[in-house]
């Protein structure tokens, strides 16, 4: 206790609780826009955390990385267009709720999600994260390449209209993901001898255009826009707060999101993206509603809004436990203890234990205040919903445009960009999935990567089920992956078989 | 019973698909390199769009019936051909003019394009357009944007 009161006044502290709120502000304003992500964010105030005193340096990073991950998925909602990848899947049933003129629902379903999703996460950090990490650590590639097989399983269930182009989908967004040099052997793929492409497509620009981009093509043609959707009245978080109704619907979402997110976010190299599609596909293949989703449906904005969150704590995970960081931001956290002459590990419990008191204290409070920072931030964005469509769609192109040739600062992310809204504007016209496209593409290095290297290990792919959680995610995936046919085969039985009887009747 | 027999013959090809898959990833001294991950995705794309071939229900063959376009509808299309030839002439400009002068111009010419009348407020949200997001990304956010030949950038500090 006496570490956690050690704890509670150093956060107390005028300047500390000052540079939370500058984190807290700085990671909605990076985390809003296409383009620039957290990780943006917290690489460049690194050098500031030379001049803070450890703890500072943390607050700050915490508050940014907190409100960053939330961000997002305002302009995912009201826009289709996700500030960072993780929200891109936030955008599915968030935009579909603006339409029908229920953006506050939409917000006010995310704010609250990411609270909980984050609080969850916090939870878990604080009570079991060493136990965790030595779960994640015991993940090899087979248990990766089953984790990415389930993921994308789920995901057939996702199309629209037809199951066998969901899986077309997913699968081409896995041979996107192939182009450029070989993590494997070094050597050139798909390149055709474009210098350009050795470093493959990133799929930044491809979410942009596929989500955000291909909308604009649409509205193109439609001057009416989103005009008239929203009554322009200043967003109030009593009208996007969920009612008793709404919460029961996104309870069970909270539960598999905020688990789910926490779990893959604690596994190196996953992150809160892949927490995101997962939990999503999760949702809309087992939720009671699950027949809406991808229409507006608000569970499909709570899983992926509680697991991005929770998975964002959950990258922390292997960071304090074993000093391993789990990912991007978390390997700039780590730069930054260093700095300071800290090493995060099994000992940082023992020798540091208030500063792992005012980390796991930060974490909660940012997460909490995103309860404040939301409505705030959702107030200024959602007038934009009231400008007439000649001003709003060239902006959004502009900002589209930006934020495609801001990932790598080169033009040709802007072509990609361009010609995914082309693709993606087909792809839905045409009842294919651009989420599982995207997906695909998400989760493509990883399954390849984990995939080889399994092959190297057991040289057959029945290794791959040797193992027993890699064999039960597999057998799962298996079942998501057959579900559709098998019900569909369940269904052609049945009414043969109620027609060879009517037939039997009348013989 | 053509839905019955066009799903067992879905159900054979995949497991027959599957079982050559695995028998030959099975073979030993099986050369794991850059090609093998793709080549599966591009026979398993192969399998699914064989599928995708096979018409399971009569309604589904109908699908893809192409309606006769209203001359409102061809009005909207040739309005967003139009918007996509702007995107990507403006995308093309950036280098050269810029991204202060290429905003400015292609603001007004798509917001026209969209219904909005010919103001002097054009050019107002034109400019705000191009202020805002320079100084969001260049200044604020220190991502460069392209300069082009004039070096259209403003010195703020």
């Amino acid at each position: 206790m006496e570490y956690v009161s050690a704890a509670l006044h150093i956060i107390g502290d005028w300047t500390n609780l000052g540079l939370l709120a500058v984190g807290l502000v700085l990671g909605s304003l990076f985390g809003v826009l296409p383009g620039v992500s957290v990780l943006t964010a917290v690489v460049l105030v690194l050098p500031l955390t030379y001049a803070l005193s450890s703890e500072g340096s943390i607050i700050l990073l915490i508050g940014i990385y907190v409100s960053g991950i939330f961000a997002g998925s305002t302009t995912a909602i009201l826009f289709n267009i996700p500030g960072d990848p993780q929200n891109a899947c936030t955008a599915i049933d968030g935009y579909p709720m603006t339409r029908k003129g229920k953006a506050a629902k939409a917000i006010g379903a995310a704010i609250v999600s990411s609270a909980i999703g984050g609080l969850f996460g916090c939870l878990v950090l604080i009570l079991v994260s060493r136990q965790l990490a030595t779960v994640s650590l015991a993940f090899g590639p087979a248990e990766y390449f089953a984790l990415t097989f389930l993921g994308l399983s789920v995901v057939s269930g996702l199309g629209v209209s037809s199951y066998g182009k969901t899986v077309l989908s997913v699968l081409a967004g896995l041979l996107l993901a192939t182009f450029g040099v070989s993590e494997v052997s070094g050597e050139s793929r798909f390149t055709f001898g474009i210098e350009i492409l050795n470093s493959g497509f990133n799929f930044v620009p491809v979410i942009i255009g596929a989500l955000a981009m291909s909308e604009v093509f649409e509205k193109a043609g439609d001057t009416k826009g989103l005009t008239g959707k929203y009554s322009g009245k200043a967003f109030s978080i009593r009208d996007g707060l969920p009612d008793m109704a709404e919460a029961k619907a996104m309870l069970p979402a909270w539960a598999r999101g905020g688990a789910l997110g926490t779990f893959i976010g604690a596994l190196p190299g996953a992150g809160a993206t892949v927490a995101a599609f997962v939990a999503y596909g999760v949702e809309r293949a087992v939720n009671v509603r699950r027949k809406f989703f991808g229409r507006g449906e608000i569970a499909g904005v709570a899983a992926p809004e509680t697991a991005n969150n929770a998975a964002g704590m959950g990258t922390l995970v292997p960071l304090l436990a074993l000093g391993i960081p789990g990912g991007g931001v978390a390997a700039v956290m780590l730069s930054a203890l260093q700095i300071h002459g800290l090493q995060p590990g099994p000992l940082m419990f023992i020798s540091q234990p208030v500063m792992v008191q005012v980390i796991f204290i930060t974490a909660l409070i940012a997460n909490a205040l995103i309860l404040c920072i939301g409505p705030w931030q959702a107030r200024y964005i959602v007038r934009l919903l009231t400008l007439p469509s000649y001003l709003l769609y060239p902006a959004i192109a502009v900002f589209c445009i930006v934020g495609a040739y801001s990932v790598n600062n080169n033009i040709f992310d802007v072509w990609v960009m361009l010609a995914s809204g082309l693709v993606g504007a087909y792809l839905r016209t045409h009842g294919y999935s651009v989420v599982a496209l995207v997906l695909g593409m998400v989760l493509g290095p990883i399954a390849e990567g984990a995939f080889v290297q399994g092959m190297i290990m057991f040289s057959s792919p029945l290794g791959f089920v040797s193992r027993p959680l890699s064999a039960s995610m597999i057998a799962l995936g298996v079942v998501f992956l057959t579900l559709p046919l098998l019900l569909r085969a369940f269904g052609s039985l049945r009414s043969w078989s109620k027609g060879a009887n009517l037939s039997a009747s009348a013989d | 019973m053509s839905a019955n027999r066009a799903l067992i013959a879905e159900i054979l090809v995949v497991l027959v698909a599957v079982g050559i898959l695995l028998r030959d990833l099975s073979v030993s001294g099986l050369t794991i390199n850059s090609t093998l991950w793709p080549t599966i995705l591009l026979v398993l794309m192969g399998i699914t769009a064989l599928l995708l071939l096979i018409p399971v229900k009569g309604a589904e063959a109908g699908q893809d019936t192409v309606e006769k376009a209203s001359g409102r509808e061809v009005d909207e299309s040739r309005r967003r051909y139009c918007m996509m030839a702007i995107y990507a002439v403006y995308v093309l400009a950036l280098p050269f003019l810029g991204f202060g002068l290429a905003t400015l111009l292609f603001i007004p010419v798509t917001a026209r394009l969209l219904g909005m009348p010919l103001t002097l407020a054009q050019i107002a949200v034109a400019l705000a357009t191009a202020v805002g997001v320079y100084l969001l990304f260049q200044v604020v956010f220190n991502v460069p944007l392209p300069a082009g030949p004039l070096n259209f950038h403003i010195r703020w500090f």
